[in-house]
């Protein structure tokens, strides 16, 4: 009997462990082809006898490409607290909830990934993170030329609420000032334009100053058009046309509307699933390393798989 | 408190050039504290960099009392000065040394040097050295990856004010930089200049565990404002003190702006004489040092634009 209960304790803990090793290959396997709830299921069996850096972190990229954020995003958690766990996970589940539509949560992430990782603020995926533009990167030819190039902008942010005596004023590189947080300026030229942003407080009558430049362009003849090759397959392609002058300066986000983001001038994507997405590509051009400007965005409705 | 390393081109004085202020005042022990000294005491630290492996002097300039400069209180000067630097094991460490308040054991450490000054004009508007010190004297300190030494001025007699400036210097005969090296205090008590409107800066480093300061100014005479310039805040008004008085404000520290300076600036309004205190305090009511050259360099405020392309055909507009 004593060497019965001595075989049991000795054996049942490498048993445990090759089990683990072995759903842990399937899950692997099961992930490369593709088929992401047989690799969910493996992989759960494998973290209830280890749960490792690695298994949750292939759990959250299984959750993640089959399009189950929550799990996705419970799972690069587990991740991040490993010693192991690296920036990837930061990205990924800062894509996570930046699909879920959590903001907070994923600002969380990127002051995280800043703070363990800060080389990330130079990289385009930061860039692209931490940009709001909504510009289209097609010319407004439906009004008339000295309404086409107009912009809007809002230092509302820009205000310190401890302050009351803080006054915001603009010049426009065509010499125009404007007094107050939001303007609307129109240009009457396309191409990049400037506007320098002061904020000033005379409260002493002793005036202090500081102030900000910002740029933005106008495209004029180059319509962009995105072409989706071939239409309705589950590979898609999609291209950009008409991207002229200075084009290798250009860095391109697109977002495939499933989740996912790339940065190459083409954008190469397999989806999980049949449907609708909304793809965006966002245009930077680099103004120097490690900062990107952006120009502009232009959304695609893409169907796959009917 | 991580420090960044930076590198300074001029030479390290208190005040600095980027303080903008006149003089450092300590009062005689019997002054009376309206005039703006809450201790009669001035503690700075000296930061020299591990690299640096040249001796330096400690000068002082008009570190006497009497002649210009000093405030006379009463008929005659009657105030002596001490000077001293430390070094050695708990220069710097020991938290009594650090603190905002007068605390039994700031003079902890190992004396190097020390003089003593009253009424004597030979060194009116004058340098005075003290030193030469060897780095390895100072207190190696992990932290700044450098020795740090003490410097006090006590007002040990007396009740005028003694107003000086210190520098740090390898030359005794002129003051020149230290490459790294940098002066900080944790309470400071300074003269602003008599012209209305000039700004004197005052530049607490935030460290990265802070989440919220309480600065406390001393006798401000109520003589103008003290605004707040750093990565997030644009002339943050804090609470002002009048004559005689301590009065603090809390305020909360951004994300953005731990791990930098903070710009304190104080702007007078009127052409008088003023010596005031300051000192700021984090959540845990440690005090936050004061750099001579801000880390990192003066604070930009970070602005926050929204920029949407207005496109009157709203069809193409996103």
């Amino acid at each position: 009997m004593k060497h019965l209960l001595f075989i049991l304790l000795f054996i049942s803990p490498l048993f445990a462990h090759s089990q683990y090793e072995r759903n842990l290959q399937r899950g692997e396997k099961y992930l490369e082809s593709e088929d992401y709830s047989k690799a969910i299921a493996s992989l759960r069996e494998a973290r209830s006898d280890s749960s490792s850096y690695y298994v949750n972190h292939l759990l959250g990229n299984a959750y993640f490409q089959s399009q189950d954020f929550e799990n996705a995003a419970k799972y690069y958690n587990r991740s991040l607290e490993f010693v192991d766990q690296d920036i990837s996970d930061f990205r990924q589940l800062y894509l996570t909830y930046n699909f879920l539509e959590k903001p907070d949560k994923a600002q969380n992430i990127l002051n995280l990934m800043v703070e363990y990782y800060p080389e990330v603020v130079g990289s385009i995926f930061y860039n692209w993170a931490t940009q709001n533009l909504l510009a289209p990167c097609t010319p407004d030819f439906g009004v008339r030329e000295s309404l086409r190039y107009c912009i809007k902008l809002d230092a509302t942010g820009s205000i310190d609420q401890g302050n009351t005596s803080q006054k915001i004023y603009w010049r426009t590189d065509d010499n125009k000032v404007y007094n107050g947080t939001k303007i609307t300026h129109c240009f009457k030229t396309s191409g990049r334009h400037f506007v320098k942003l002061y904020s000033e407080d005379n409260s002493l009558g002793y005036r202090r100053q500081s102030d900000t430049t910002i740029s933005f362009i106008f495209l004029d003849n180059n319509s962009i058009v995105l072409e989706q090759i071939p239409a309705n397959s589950k590979n898609i392609e999609v291209s950009t046309y008409n991207i002229e002058d200075n084009s290798d300066t250009y860095v391109y986000a697109w977002e495939t509307g499933d989740g996912n983001v790339y940065f190459d001038p083409i954008l190469y994507h397999k989806y999980t699933k049949n449907g609708e997405y909304n793809i965006k590509l966002t245009i930077f051009e680099t103004v120097a390393e490690g900062v990107y400007e952006p120009i502009c965005c232009i959304k695609k409705k893409c169907v796959v798989g009917k | 408190m991580a420090i960044t390393a930076y590198v300074n081109l001029h030479a390290q004085i208190v005040p600095s050039p980027e303080e903008g202020i006149d003089f450092v005042t300590t009062f005689g022990s019997e002054a009376d504290s309206k005039f703006g000294d809450d201790d009669q005491l001035q503690i700075f630290f000296i930061l020299i960099p591990k690299a640096v492996n040249k001796p330096f002097y400690v000068r002082i300039f008009d570190p006497e009392i009497g002649g210009k400069n000093d405030l006379l209180v009463g008929p005659s000067f009657n105030t002596t000065t001490r000077f001293e630097v430390y070094g050695g094991f708990k220069a710097y460490s020991n938290p009594a040394a650090r603190s905002f308040v007068k605390k039994s054991g700031y003079d902890s450490g190992k004396i190097l040097n020390t003089v003593e000054f009253s009424e004597l004009n030979k060194y009116d508007e004058k340098w005075f050295n003290l030193g030469p010190f060897n780095p390895r004297e100072g207190e190696y300190v992990k932290e700044f990856d450098a020795y740090i030494f003490k410097f006090i001025a006590t007002g040990i007699s007396g009740d005028d004010g003694n107003t000086y400036r210190m520098s740090i210097s390898l030359d005794k005969d002129k003051n020149s930089a230290i490459l790294g090296a940098n002066i900080f205090t944790y309470n400071y008590t300074f003269r602003l200049k008599d012209k209305p409107f000039t700004v004197a800066h005052i530049y607490p480093f935030i460290d990265t565990k802070t989440k919220s300061i309480r600065q406390v100014n001393f006798d401000f005479d109520n003589e103008g404002e003290i605004k707040i310039y750093s990565r997030t805040k644009s002339g943050h008004k804090v609470a002002i003190s009048n004559d005689n008085e301590s009065v603090s404000s809390t305020h909360i520290i951004d994300k953005d702006e731990q791990g930098k300076t903070m710009d304190l600036q104080i702007v007078k309004n009127q052409s008088r004489i003023n010596d005031m205190s300051i000192y700021v305090l984090n959540q845990y009511n440690e005090a936050v040092p004061f750099f001579a050259i801000p880390i990192g360099g003066v604070p930009q405020y970070k602005f926050n634009v929204t920029i949407r392309y207005d496109y009157r055909n709203k069809k193409q507009s996103y």
